[in-house]
């Protein structure tokens, strides 16, 4: 089989530091916003999205009785179509696919759909009930669009972006797409912070009663919950030229995984090297490459024998599309254009996954 | 789309309202028996009383995996663990295993509404373990932890086309070089909730279901799961394991039209069929069985109908089709890799599995709806297709071990 060379082309986000268009602007860090959705017993906070209507962004999304996560997800990938250059109209769409990494699905509905289970006899909503599915994001990307190829949602807790992002590699370097859309995300709700309370994971800065704190970049013991959805567009860089399309990085490789110990069997503390080695494997030695790795500063570790540049990354929060968040604003901070840049995430107690591009090697 | 690999199946594992083991599965379909009963593995909150496809033997696991294991993750673990034990794979083999295991309900069958009207006081009340098994992903982290696989985990949820896009993810994974072992497959809990929305829809048959009978008016829910160990063939060989099967080709595609009603003329389905049979380099007149995806709704059976016409259009007989969610009912997640084994095991013990229940088929030039008693076969070649909401299809051709490709 011949291998196909693939490359990022569009990329946009819903993010606590508001929507994300492109890549041509290095996003602000956001800060901690105190919450209000919902009830609190004091000040909580976490980075959370500003309310946002899709169609005053992107005209004519339609997204009444949609969960904010099938909403960002329209949203952003209209943005990262757009910014791919891509006319979904002249598209072929059987040959289109539609990738979509969660941790946790569309919480809002779910929890409503839930929620309206007060006594029995339980009765539902048939309308709510097929949108708290965690595959309808995907499925109304695919609809607008017309993307008819493989549409798959995966779950990989907070690495859930390389998830996707590295099942879109297959699909096209097996040839059975061209060109994906490829989401991540994840949405705050109540139960799900008070949760992370329940549990003492939350950083201090998430319970503080007078201003936040300070955020640490990244934190091993505890962690700042995070919402957003971010979408790039992968594609063979066959489709990128019949488009005349800007190439914003070329996509070398992906990795996630438990890590490895030397006895067998998963370690997550080897996690992020084990990635790390993996993908440089595809780096010739001497080759500058620049990490910025998101979730746990104390976790990253380089391969043995290879230095890394550092790039610390933005914080936007701990959630499923935290790495290809993390991915879209390593590569507007790259050194420079044609840099190897690793985006990696660690998840102190599950998975870590790391992404390998160079950054804009091509001219349109 | 030339096949990117060769796959071989090299283990099966199947927990379902049979028992425990592909064994009873195949002992319960050989039988014909009706594992479709009215509710009785929890108590019922609904206004209906819906029929299901029920474990109802205990699901005893004893893992030390340290995780809370929902109801959901025992159904895969049990699974897993036949796949693994029959694969025989070893310790290194493990420790670079992907799992990839489909679910739509994961561990909310273990969850109570009073976790979003008052969340604190239900963490109060249970601790925070049994909501951190609610990610479709925990599925797989659980049956990887308790089997030693050290490569990565991942949930696929995709409706009811989980279990047969998780088969299609980890087959990709062996095809792009990422893992020469991988297991997959998919589980799901009968829960509360799934059967609300479901009777929301006006979707339950009060009875046992009638799949692509004239007179079908809804499915079951059911409950089970199913794993399958695939590997890379020459892998496979070198190490001197039996080969159960090959998984030949593979393919998905979205429908793009509706969040629940399928495209009623079946050509995303049909275009799923088409791209696997190319990839297995299978002619449609070589597939002697199509396990269904069969539910018995109204729209599904007809739309699929409509499907099996537009590939099996100019074979020289009619396509064997069959569903056999009549005797288990639709497992949601775990359908498509439940059916996945029934294939293979249709393709190894040389029988095909009518649908039961089927007086008054819907009727087509092209497709015989398989009635009355299991037929002997001698086919070397089998399709099982999942569809699910959000207007998802999987395609899956087995072909057996022996056999060479017939394009």
């Amino acid at each position: 089989m011949r291998p196909r060379d693939l490359v990022i082309t569009g990329f946009a986000a819903v993010s606590a530091g508001g929507v994300l268009r492109n890549l041509d602007a290095t996003p602000d860090a956001p800060p901690l916003q105190v919450i209000s959705r919902w009830p609190t017993p004091g000040p909580r906070r976490a980075f959370v999205v500003a309310p946002v209507q899709p169609a005053d962004i992107v005209p004519g999304l339609r997204t009444r009785r949609m969960d904010r996560l099938s909403a960002w997800a329209m949203l952003a990938s209209a943005l990262a179509v757009q910014d791919a250059g891509i006319d979904p109209a002249s598209a072929d769409g059987d040959r289109h696919a539609v990738v979509f990494g969660t941790a946790l699905g569309c919480l809002d509905l779910a929890a409503e759909f839930f929620g309206t289970f007060r006594s029995v006899p339980w009765t539902a909503d048939p309308i709510l009930f097929p949108e708290t599915l965690g595959n309808q994001p995907g499925s109304h990307v695919a609809k607008h669009f017309g993307f008819r190829g493989p549409n798959l949602t995966v779950a990989a807790g907070n690495v859930s972006g390389e998830a996707a992002l590295c099942q879109a590699a297959g699909f096209l370097r097996t040839g059975q797409a061209d060109c994906a859309v490829v989401l991540a995300g994840d949405t705050l709700i109540q139960s799900l912070f008070e949760w992370y309370e329940a549990s003492g994971r939350l950083h201090p800065s998430c319970l503080g009663l007078g201003e936040a704190d300070p955020v640490p970049a990244a934190a091993a013991e505890s962690l700042v919950p995070g919402e957003g959805m971010a979408a790039c567009i992968l594609e063979t860089a066959e489709s990128a030229a019949r488009r005349g399309a800007r190439v914003r990085a070329s996509y070398l490789d992906g990795w996630f995984g438990p890590g490895t110990s030397a006895m067998g069997g998963a370690e997550p503390a080897a996690a992020m090297p084990d990635a790390v080695a993996r993908l440089l494997e595809a780096v010739p030695p001497g080759t500058a490459v620049t990490a910025a790795v998101a979730g746990g500063a104390g976790w990253f570790e380089g391969a043995p024998g290879r230095r890394l540049g550092r790039l610390n990354p933005i914080d936007f929060g701990v959630f499923g599309g935290m790495g290809l968040l993390n991915l879209g604003a390593a590569i507007t901070r790259a050194p420079s254009a044609g840099s190897v840049v690793l985006a990696g995430t660690v998840e102190p107690e599950g998975q870590a996954g790391a992404l390998l591009v160079r950054t804009g090697d091509t001219a349109r | 789309m030339p096949r990117p690999v060769e796959i071989a199946i090299t283990g099966l594992g199947a927990v379902t309202p049979y028992g425990v083991g592909w064994e009873a599965l195949l002992d319960g379909l050989t039988r014909g028996e009706n594992a479709i009963t009215p509710l009785s593995v929890f108590e019922n909150p609904l206004a209906v009383h819906p029929v299901v496809g029920q474990v109802t033997q205990p699901l005893n696991v004893d893992s030390d995996t340290g995780l809370y294991l929902s109801r959901t993750d025992r159904l895969a673990i049990l699974a897993a663990r036949q796949a693994v034990a029959m694969a025989a794979i070893g310790a290194d083999d493990r420790a670079a295993c992907p799992v990839v295991l489909g679910s739509t309900v994961a561990g909310l069958t273990d969850l109570v509404p009073e976790v979003v009207h008052d969340p604190a006081a239900y963490y109060r009340r249970t601790g925070t373990r049994p909501a951190s098994s609610y990610p479709v992903g925990h599925v797989a982290a659980c049956v990887a932890a308790d089997l030693g696989c050290g490569g990565p985990r991942i949930g696929v949820n995709v409706a009811c086309s989980s279990g047969a896009l998780a088969l299609a993810a980890a087959a990709n994974m062996i095809a792009e070089g990422r893992a020469t072992v991988a297991l997959a497959g998919g589980s799901d809990a009968l829960c509360a909730v799934t059967l609300a929305g479901f009777a929301s829809l006006q979707a339950l048959d009060s009875q046992p279901c009638r799949p692509f009978s004239r007179s079908r008016s809804g499915l079951n829910v059911g409950e089970g799961a199913a794993a399958v160990v695939l590997e890379e063939w020459t892998h496979a060989r070198a190490r001197g394991a039996v080969i159960l099967g090959r998984l030949a080709g593979w393919a998905s595609s979205n429908d793009a039209l509706h969040p629940t009603a399928p495209d009623d003329q079946g050509r995303g389905l049909a275009r799923a069929m088409r791209l696997s049979l190319e990839m297995a380099g299978v002619a449609p007149a070589a597939i002697g069985y199509v396990n269904a995806h069969g539910t018995g709704t109204p729209l599904n059976d007809v739309a699929e109908m409509r499907g099996y016409e537009r590939v099996f259009a100019g074979r020289p007989g009619p396509v064997p089709v069959s569903s056999t969610k009549s005797y288990i009912g639709h497992t949601l997640g775990a359908a498509g890799a439940i059916e996945a084994v029934i294939t293979l095991l249709g393709l190894r013990h040389g029988l095909l599995f009518p649908t039961l229940r089927l007086a008054e088929p819907e009727e087509s030039p092209l497709v015989e709806f398989l009635a009355g008693a299991p037929r002997p076969t001698s086919m070397r070649a089998a399709m099982s297709v999942s569809a699910g909401f959000g207007g998802t299809n999987a395609s899956l051709v087995f072909t057996r071990a022996d056999a060479e490709d017939e394009s």
